[in-house]
């Protein structure tokens, strides 16, 4: 009789626990929230019943403290919390005002959130390593052994028949979504496998938990690599790239020696640089970084218009000036970049350096082109590119 | 096919591959001749250049005219140029091949760069003519000793046609004269005259350090040589 | 040059002036363009005949045609003459070339994938490396400058259109020329590299029947 009303006493109390901590998932009483925004009014009403300290608070209280969120929701949400015990009156009475939140719910939330991250792998590892603890208690039984063992070979069979299924019914692109699940898996194996250890040797009669456990992880490993391997097999020759988590990458990157890095290429052969530089080429080259001067040439080809350039020279050179001069306007020296970026767009851009270069090579003229780094335009891609240097006036 | 023919494909091909992956290479002259790929022999007979060719039809010409352009150089312009002086100060005896030329040094580039700009030296100069030497060196147009400060024409330089050479002549009979050059281990061949000394420019380390040091802390003082004319007349 | 050509006369000397033209335009095409060329601008890409006969001039010097998106070609290396040259120990580029080249590739190829933005399946990407991310490894300053200058003459990166962080990179247009067999040996070696634990490198060296070994085998549509 005593131990009836024990056990139904044991039942309401876990079962008040239970409201509790599913309150933050509540919508309204009887239905789930399908707004992950209400989690954040949550933990902003449960954060400033921390604040308040054992006066705790009115519902007034509560959404001055939770400003940041419209009225309704605040009211709303302590509503709902209150409903399922989450928040209840300081003192069990009509008049009472003031409330006090029960700490289960914000574990709740906090586990809620980590889940939802990892999709409840990092909570799995945190369990493993607390049944790894349990079960190396000087005062466990070979009860609480069993029982571990227990819920690790259903968490391991719900994964790996997740897994299955996944890997069986769906599309590539839905179980690269699920990729997750596969995902660090050898530490979860492995942690599962210590706990197994700890349990077996303590406990010899559990040798038939064990293998059940040992089955149920054998099974996961295995839809584990029968997803992978379909992964692999459909990610043609770059796609299986994206099965790996963005850490493993920036830990790769960033912890890796040169000499593993470069390992990477192993096998593969790359062309070497091969400029193709015909005799027309350095003529031409030759022919347009020539602006005058003392030492002349006839272009060896064509020389039909041989003296074009010269002429060229000599009648624009007043034209440069000005526009060097526009370019300075009134300043000794201008950043390049400056000019650049006033040019607005690149043609532009392109025009007015080729007229300060040539301003810079005109030995009639004293202005200087000067570059802090020879490197600022990439013609592969036609694209520009302008380091710091600067436009100014020499005197020579 | 019989086993020799396959055996003659592959070793064609691995050498090919070898080139195209590597650039021109450097090999002992008893290697076997491949087929397509031109020994241009060092100066010394020690060893061997492996320089590809392709037949008349083939190669870089036919990008221009299909607006398909190949990997672009850095710098194309001036490196073109730094080139062609190389040309002009290396391709001593203009009667024969270009390959493999003679040695030239940075003082006579850098003084065939200003006459050929019609002025003095200026202080990016330098900058621009050692970044370009480099960037040649590695394509193997020049083989460029940084610490020497000497150059000699790079083994790419023997598949210029016949037609090439002869514009090339033109263009070097255009560029000012190279001053002599100042080598630092002298040719036993030539000896150079204690009288050409004063007037190099700079000793080749003094002028490697200012080279190789930004640009904005090169004295503009220090690297513009008052006698280039002068040199160019001896 | 020579008007004879020891290694290619053999094949061309059996073909027409014109088609010999075609060919030759072809073969340049492919071989020196930095990008792939369109099948549709050449004869000797467009016919399958004179196509053939550029593959069979691209076999002489170790290489072979990949096709691009289904409308473009360019030129690689036989995986077979790359495995031979790489069993001869055969590597030119240096190991920090290499090494910020895989950075690039991480950056502007892998963690775009595994943020599922890039399209496609090749090594192309417009996602931007910048030096920050370059930065954060065991070579120095200059060792990265020059590498990045030498990488960037081979076509094995190009500069970004993105300025607006300091200069950045994207895989460069050489990377095209990876064949089939080529490119999914660069995935598997990455993820070798970066996860060899994770169950995606178990079902690749499963795959491949060994750690060692990869398949060389393309299927090119020839």
């Amino acid at each position: 009789m005593d131990a009836t009303l024990l056990d139904a006493e044991a039942d309401a109390a876990v079962l008040r626990v239970y409201r509790q901590v599913f309150a933050v998932l509540a919508r309204e009483a009887g239905a789930m929230i399908v707004d992950p925004d209400l989690l954040d009014a949550d933990q902003a009403i449960l954060d400033a019943f921390a604040e308040a300290g054992s006066d705790g608070l009115t519902v007034e209280q509560a959404t001055l403290a939770c400003r940041a969120y419209p009225h309704d929701v605040i009211v709303r949400r302590f509503d709902v919390l209150r409903q399922y015990g989450a928040i209840t009156k300081l003192v069990d009475r009509p008049n009472e005002l003031r409330h006090r939140a029960a700490f289960a719910p914000y574990v709740m939330l906090m586990f809620l959130r980590r889940m939802s991250v990892q999709g409840g792998q990092g909570e799995l590892h945190q369990l493993l390593t607390l049944e790894a603890h349990s079960v190396s208690d000087p005062q466990a039984t070979a009860d609480d052994g069993k029982a571990s063992i227990g819920r690790l070979t259903k968490v391991f069979r719900l994964l790996g028949n997740e897994l299955a299924i996944l890997v069986s019914t769906s599309t590539t692109a839905q179980l690269r979504e699920n990729a997750q699940l596969a995902w660090g898996n050898e530490r979860l194996i492995e942690q599962a496998e210590k706990v197994h250890r700890l349990v077996l040797d303590r406990w010899p009669e559990l040798h038939r938990e064990c293998t059940s456990l040992r089955m149920a992880l054998a099974a996961y490993a295995d839809a584990v690599q029968l997803a992978a391997g379909r992964l692999v097999e459909r990610a043609g020759t770059t796609r299986a790239l994206g099965l790996l988590p963005i850490e493993t990458w920036l830990t790769f990157s960033r912890s890796s020696e040169p000499d593993t890095l470069a390992a990477v290429l192993d096998g593969l052969l790359f062309d070497a640089a091969a400029p193709d530089f015909s005799a027309q080429t350095l003529v031409e080259a030759v022919e347009t970084g020539r602006r005058s001067g003392t030492a002349r040439m006839a272009p060896p080809r064509p020389t039909a218009d041989a003296d074009a350039p010269e002429s060229a020279a000599a009648t624009d050179r007043e034209d440069l000036r000005a526009e060097a001069e526009r370019v300075l306007a009134g300043r000794p020296s201008v950043d390049i970049v400056e000019v650049i970026d006033g040019a607005g767009d690149w043609i532009t851009a392109r025009r007015v350096l080729a007229e300060l270069t040539a301003a810079h090579l005109h030995d009639e003229l004293d202005y200087e082109l000067v570059w802090s780094d020879g490197m600022r335009i990439d013609p592969t891609a036609g694209t520009p590119w302008a380091t710091e240097g600067v436009f100014r006036r020499v005197t020579r | 096919m019989s086993t020799e023919a396959v055996e003659r494909r592959l070793h064609n091909a691995l050498w090919w591959a070898k080139v195209q992956s590597a650039g021109p290479l450097e090999v002992d002259p008893d290697t076997p001749a491949v087929a397509g790929l031109t020994r241009a022999v060092a100066p010394d007979g020690s060893s061997v250049w492996l320089v590809p060719t392709l037949p008349s039809g083939a190669g870089h010409g036919v990008l221009d005219e299909l607006d398909a352009p190949p990997v672009a150089v850095e710098q194309p312009n001036e490196t073109a140029r730094i080139l062609a002086i190389c040309v002009a100060c290396c391709w001593t005896d203009r009667s024969a091949p270009a390959w493999p030329g003679s040695t030239g040094t940075l003082a006579q580039i850098r003084s065939v760069y200003a006459g050929m700009r019609g002025r003095p030296e200026q202080s990016s100069d330098l900058t621009l003519i050692i970044g370009s030497l480099r960037r040649l060196h590695a394509t193997h147009w020049l083989l460029w000793n940084d610490k020497a400060g000497e150059v000699r024409l790079g083994p790419r330089v023997i598949t210029w046609t016949a037609a090439d050479l002869s514009t090339l002549r033109d263009l070097c009979r255009h560029l000012p004269d190279p001053p002599p050059p100042i080598l630092s281990t002298q040719p036993p061949a030539e000896p150079v005259s204690d009288t050409a000394l004063p007037t190099a420019t700079a000793p080749p380390d003094a002028t490697l350090r200012s080279a190789t040091a930004p640009s904005d802390t090169a004295l503009p003082s220090a690297t513009a040589p008052s006698g280039d004319e002068g040199e160019a007349d001896e | 040059m020579s008007e004879q050509h020891a290694l290619f006369d053999p094949l061309l000397q059996d073909l027409s002036d014109r088609s010999r033209d075609e060919v030759l335009a072809a073969f340049s095409a492919v071989q020196y363009a930095a990008h792939p060329v369109a099948e549709v601008q050449l004869a000797g890409l467009r016919d399958v005949t004179l196509r053939r006969q550029v593959q069979r001039m691209l076999k002489l010097i170790g290489r072979t045609l990949v096709h691009v998106d289904g409308t473009h070609w360019t030129a690689g290396y036989d995986d077979d003459i790359a495995a031979s040259l790489v069993a001869q120990g055969w590597q030119p580029l240096s190991v920090i070339d290499r090494a910020v080249l895989v950075l690039v590739l991480i950056h502007s190829v892998a963690i775009p994938r595994s943020e599922g933005i890039l399209t496609g399946d090749s090594w192309k990407s417009a996602r931007p490396t910048t030096v920050d991310e370059l930065r954060t490894t065991r070579i120095s300053g200059e060792e990265r400058r020059l590498a990045l200058q030498r990488l960037r003459a081979a076509g094995l990166i190009q500069l970004s259109g993105d300025h607006s962080g300091g200069p950045s990179y994207i895989p460069g247009p050489q990377l095209q020329r990876l064949t089939p067999a080529a490119r999914r040996r660069l995935q598997d070696q990455l993820i070798l590299a970066a996860a060899p634990a994770s169950p995606i490198a178990e079902a690749i060296r499963a795959r491949n029947g060994g750690p060692a070994e990869v398949s060389t085998t393309t299927g090119e549509g020839i």
